[in-house]
């Protein structure tokens, strides 16, 4: 049985607009791009939501080194990921917070603080954050990150959050909100359609 | 900028011209010294012969003559890369040290170890650690009966001792029945005591030599790597070699012709990739105490490289008991090639064990803000000496008002 939710990392940096986690090794299939994640801010009711819209591996000489010898054994390869402090840098676009157990969509009135943890959020949560979609105008008008194809990614995942027999329904839905917000750009509006179109089962 | 550049320039040009000129004088040195190889190559008695009388002679003088004696191995011949265990474990330490320092806020050291035990061939991820850091600060600790503040030396010394000990603990932690362990140091294995008063060498030898016993007969393997090694052992026994019997004199020893040649330039192009040189057992009198303990440093070269164009070359010393066994030798030389070339040039778990030990200026930094608060919070008023603080205000860098 999985957890409902998983630690990711500690913030690193943060912003109204957004943050960046801080975590050693990545773990099997999370965190991914499009996630949704949040952090719970401590002593408070409130929990911050954002999306994963960037991961980054650092290196350092050392790793450099290791590649360009091109011997390398599993045990070294475990000791640089696990022992070293190989830095995995995670951006996360703030996209809505939860207060008083109510969601609201936009902007969280204080960002994280450095260390907070970063944790995943369970289906229950994905459906119940993307019960409304009106953050996605939030991804759209966010500078310096591949928005179209993190929407892309983002409602593919929170699609498979639903059953299966709701799940048209909702791509259809989060579709016709983007063609709203993208209806002075055709060209753009049909590459993101195209890439969330139900698949028929 | 306080390094005038300019007059620097024209004295680099010159050493750039002398270093040139030397290599003419170095090829025609080294082009002797491989000849010498060559002809001595299994003399091995009438060499033993010939350090007899070096050693005679300097009985009567106050010089130590310093070099190789030839093991039953030939001088000359290069070892091939054996095949190893496919399963080993490698231990490696280092260790790194504030130093007392007189213009500090007070006056103490530290000394902090880093450890890596590595185990090839097991899919596992190595472990790594710090054993707790050791700070010292009590009068015992930093001054001798007169009344002397502990020298950087015997600080270096203690900390070898804690780097070696740190072997001693985890070779029993992580023995598996067939499977070599093999104890790896930086440097040479003997304690580097030069600095200390002469019962004080006596007393950390002891010490050291008692951690040596334990590692024998762990039945470990004991090794310590230097890289760049600027010892001129074999040399210092070519030219040996090359004096007539009646000629040996102290004189003609102190006047090595070979200087300022390498072992590793004489070596360096005798050895393949992968290839060790012969064993060698080193002939000091400041060693003695290890032979007579069974620890008789022995040692050989080691070209890590994989590559025949760049050799790679290290100095491997051994205590005897691993020169004594040929499987040993044999898996100590594999284990090795194959831990430099994960990081490609130096075993990967020297540099693991250096990077757990190093103190960073930082870290230093961050202990002598915990000493300063500490110290006012006993009220005490620690400042560092007037000499300091006019140091770090000058270094601090200037400004420039337009």
């Amino acid at each position: 049985m999985t957890p409902q939710t998983l630690t990711i990392g500690w913030v690193l940096r943060a912003s109204t607009t957004g943050f960046i986690v801080g975590c050693r090794v990545l773990q099997p299939g999370v965190p991914q791009f499009g996630d949704l994640v949040k952090v719970p801010l401590p002593n408070t009711d409130t929990d911050v939501f954002g999306l994963i819209y960037d991961v980054q591996v650092r290196d350092d000489p050392a790793v450099r080194q290791l590649i360009l010898a091109g011997e390398m054994e599993p045990e070294a390869m475990l000791d640089q990921r696990e022992n070293r402090l190989v830095p995995i840098e995670i951006g996360v676009l703030v996209v809505g917070y939860r207060q008083n157990e109510h969601i609201f969509q936009g902007l969280s009135p204080q960002p994280p603080l450095s260390l907070d943890v970063l944790t995943t959020c369970s289906n229950a949560e994905l459906r119940e954050f993307t019960r409304e979609l009106v953050y996605l105008r939030l991804i759209l008008n966010a500078g310096k990150i591949p928005a179209d194809e993190l929407i892309v990614a983002h409602l593919r995942r929170a699609a498979s959050a639903y059953p299966p027999e709701t799940r048209r329904a909702f791509l259809v839905g989060a579709g016709r909100e983007i063609a709203q917000l993208l209806n002075f750009d055709l060209g753009r509006l049909d590459s993101i359609l195209k890439r969330i179109r139900p698949v028929e089962e | 900028m306080t390094l005038e550049l300019n007059q620097v320039a024209p004295q680099v040009k010159a050493m750039g011209r002398s270093l040139a000129q030397q290599q003419t004088t170095r090829a025609e040195a080294l082009a002797r010294a491989r000849a010498l190889l060559l002809q001595w190559s299994e003399q091995q008695s009438a060499l033993h012969e010939r350090i007899r009388r070096a050693e005679k002679v300097q009985q009567t003088q106050r010089f130590d003559w310093v070099g190789a004696a030839p093991t039953a191995e030939a001088l000359a011949q290069a070892h091939p890369l054996p095949a190893g265990p496919e399963q080993v474990t490698v231990i490696a330490s280092d260790g790194s040290q504030i130093y007392p320092d007189a213009h500090a806020l007070t006056l103490y050291y530290l000394i902090n170890v880093g450890c890596i035990v590595y185990r090839h061939g097991s899919g596992q991820k190595p472990l790594a650690f710090n054993p707790p850091p050791a700070l010292y600060f009590e009068p015992d600790d930093l001054f001798d009966a007169q009344g002397n503040l502990i020298s950087g030396g015997e600080v270096s010394v203690r900390r070898d001792l804690a780097e070696l000990r740190v072997l001693v603990d985890e070779i029993p932690k992580h023995t598996h029945p067939g499977e070599p362990v093999l104890a790896l140091m930086d440097g040479q294995i003997p304690l580097r005591v030069i600095d200390l008063p002469f019962v004080q060498q006596e007393q950390q030898i002891s010490r050291y030599l008692e951690m040596l016993d334990i590692i024998r007969h762990s039945g470990a393997l004991l090794a310590g790597y230097i890289d760049r090694s600027r010892s001129n052992f074999v040399l210092s026994l070519l030219h040996l070699a090359g004096l007539e019997p009646a000629q040996i004199t102290e004189e003609r020893l102190r006047r090595n012709s070979f200087h300022p040649l390498t072992d590793i330039d004489l070596f360096g192009d005798l050895l393949a990739p992968g290839e060790r040189s012969a064993l060698f057992a080193v002939r000091a009198k400041g060693q003695e105490r290890y032979t007579q303990a069974g620890h008789g440093i022995h040692f050989f070269y080691l070209n890590v490289s994989a590559r025949p164009q760049t050799p790679m070359l290290a100095r491997v010393e051994i205590p005897a008991w691993v020169a004594e066994d040929a499987a040993a030798l044999d898996a100590l030389h594999a284990t090795l090639v194959r831990q430099a070339r994960i990081s490609g040039d130096y075993p990967y778990v020297l540099a693991r064990a250096d990077e757990l030990a190093v103190i960073s200026g930082d870290e230093r930094d961050a202990v002598e803000m915990m000493l300063a608060v500490e110290l006012r919070r006993q009220r005490l008023s620690p400042d560092v000496s007037h000499k300091q603080r006019n140091k770090n205000n000058f270094r601090a860098g200037k400004e420039r008002y337009a």
